[in-house]
């Protein structure tokens, strides 16, 4: 009886696991073919030296892409850049995103309508974005200069996207504009998580606004402001889109940022071996945040 | 704080939010105003009727899209249901390594996916346009759903188990028509992202009839069509109202698919 019951039990053990895999099998076929696949891929390739065409032509070179992607003078302009972009992008994100959740938590008159205007660049893409803002920047007709004219600014206006030391600004401002609806909603999520009576305590106490944001409100959001940040950071490395469709790194390299490097060394001058050494470490980073981000939330979850 | 406002400070709080929906609008209306500059709505039908392939690419949009959308839902159902209800051996492993490659850029792996596409003959075909940015986008997927299903529990399971049902009728009769909302926000948020997709056709698409939406406004700026911004802006219109409505007629249903096209972003 009871070897009965342990060799049905090992049945139905072994069904799970076939099962498990079954269901798992569509997903773990696409991601092999194209993701892990991927990753072996490049990480071999970085050793290389190859034009991307003939694979007769691939010649190993050990670490020497690396040392040449560390030594570039354009590769730590990129990393500025992208610094800057993460610091600029995910604070004034926070500010709004946390400023309109705010104003909307009272739930007043079209709080759902206003929602969903500041939704909405979220839901466009990053083409209709950059358009959009090429439509502000342009230098003759461009809204930003006629503003600057109309108001007898005109010593201010200039060429926004052609002038190095405004375009990655003008990339700052437009991903700001794109992605502030995204951070509203993690903030709207995490006020919610805060419970009323605080709210009401603070209150009683004779608090002040600025006293129960600094005191309350905002301590008891950082596993927000955590995922905010996070999320910033892993967006900031990946950021092409945008670049690429404003200023395409330029003008010189005034605007490069680690995805477009690596687009222009693959797609454009065709140095696959050196491109790869890039995605291994944009994939490195990427992975790393991710991590953190997995610990982060198994620790919340663990209290 | 938030109960018992003044009317003084409600005020306050209604006109700031009407000066940021302002800013937020002026960008997104100059497009609109300028797509009817010069000959009104005369510039979208020029775009339809004056040979350039924009109805062609519409429907590539369209068809791809959807695509998209079902294969992903085709995959990460089941994905998610295994990964939540069903225990085996190196399951959890699988899923932090799909979490932990979630956020790579498709652009990092652009040698090899190259390199695979041209082996099996697929540059500039509908199997491109459609299965790398699929495959990137089913971790978050995964995600939305499995999350769903923890919060479902094992009762039915085990109540079906007691039937003799099996796993995948458990899943397919049980599990995935209850987990309807995540799938609301998948279908939703996949679409959006499909439809938004600038750098997979860049990588894979090469003529003219092979382009999606996005590429067809490069493809405008940089032919004879450049010259005439409103067009191009007209082109901008087209192309933003579907996921705008997507969203708006969804947004009761959204949750947790609001954040997930950040972390893809």
């Amino acid at each position: 009886m009871k070897t009965l019951t342990t060799s049905s039990l090992q049945k139905k053990k072994q069904s799970e696991t076939l099962s498990g895999y079954l269901f798992l099998a569509p997903i773990l076929i696409l991601m092999g073919l194209f993701v892990f696949y991927g990753l072996i891929y490049v990480v071999r390739l970085s050793f290389f030296k190859w034009n991307g065409f003939m694979p007769e032509t691939m010649e190993f070179r050990g670490l020497k892409n690396y040392r040449i992607l560390f030594s570039d003078p354009v590769t730590i302009k990129a990393l500025i850049n992208v610094f800057i972009f993460i610091i600029f992008t995910v604070t004034i994100q926070m500010f709004l995103g946390l400023l309109i959740a705010l104003l909307l938590r009272p739930h007043l008159l079209g709080s759902r309508f206003f929602r969903a205007i500041f939704y909405i660049p979220v839901t466009l893409s990053t083409v209709v974005i950059a358009r959009t803002f090429m439509g502000l920047y342009e230098p003759y007709f461009g809204l930003l200069n006629t503003f600057l004219k109309a108001i007898g600014q005109e010593n201010l206006t200039r060429t926004w996207l052609g002038d190095p030391n405004t375009a990655l600004w003008c990339i700052i401002a437009a991903n700001i504009f794109q992605w502030t609806g995204a951070q509203m909603v993690y903030y709207i999520a995490g006020l919610t998580t805060i419970p009323e009576e605080i709210f009401e305590a603070s209150q009683i106490d004779g608090a002040g606004f600025w006293k129960t944001l600094g005191s309350v409100i905002w301590p008891n959001l950082w596993p927000t402001h955590t995922t905010v940040i996070i999320l910033g950071m892993v967006g900031g490395i990946k950021t092409f889109d945008i670049v690429w469709l404003l200023t395409q790194g330029g003008p010189g390299n005034a605007t490069q940022f680690p995805a477009t490097l690596l687009y222009q060394a693959v797609a454009k001058n065709s140095q696959a071996g050196y491109g790869a050494s890039i995605s291994v470490v944009m994939i490195a980073i990427s992975v790393l945040l991710s991590a953190l981000q997995l610990n982060f939330n198994k620790k919340r979850q663990e209290g | 704080m938030f109960k018992n406002l003044s009317l003084h400070q409600k005020i306050i709080i209604q006109v700031l939010l009407i000066l940021l929906a302002i800013i937020n609008l002026i960008p997104l209306s100059n497009v609109l105003i300028s797509s009817f500059k010069g000959a009104g709505f005369g510039n979208y039908t020029y775009l339809f009727t004056s040979g350039f392939p924009i109805i062609r690419m519409i429907l590539n949009s369209i068809f791809v899209s959807i695509m998209q959308v079902l294969l992903i839902i085709a995959a990460s159902s089941p994905a998610a249901f295994a990964f939540s209800k069903l225990h085996f051996k190196g399951k959890n492993t699988i899923f932090i390594l799909l979490m932990l490659t979630m956020s790579i850029s498709m652009l990092c792996f652009i040698s090899p996916l190259f390199q695979t596409m041209k082996r099996l003959g697929w540059i500039n075909t509908y199997m491109a346009l459609i299965l790398p940015a699929a495959t990137f986008w089913m971790p978050v997927a995964v995600l939305i759903q499995k999350n769903y299903f923890d919060s479902v529990g094992y009762d039915l399971m085990e109540a079906a188990m007691i039937e003799g049902a099996g796993y995948f009728t458990i899943w397919q009769k049980i599990y995935a028509p209850i987990s309807r909302p995540a799938i609301v926000n998948v279908i939703v948020f996949a679409f959006i992202n499909s439809w938004n997709d600038y750098l997979n056709p860049l990588l894979f698409s090469r003529t003219e009839e092979m382009r999606t939406l996005p590429m067809a406004v490069v493809s405008l700026t940089s032919s004879i069509y450049g010259a005439r911004p409103e067009i191009v802006f007209a082109c901008l219109v087209i192309m933003a109202i579907p996921s705008i409505m997507v969203y708006l007629i969804f947004q009761n249903y959204l949750g947790e698919g609001m954040t997930a096209g950040a972390v893809k972003g």
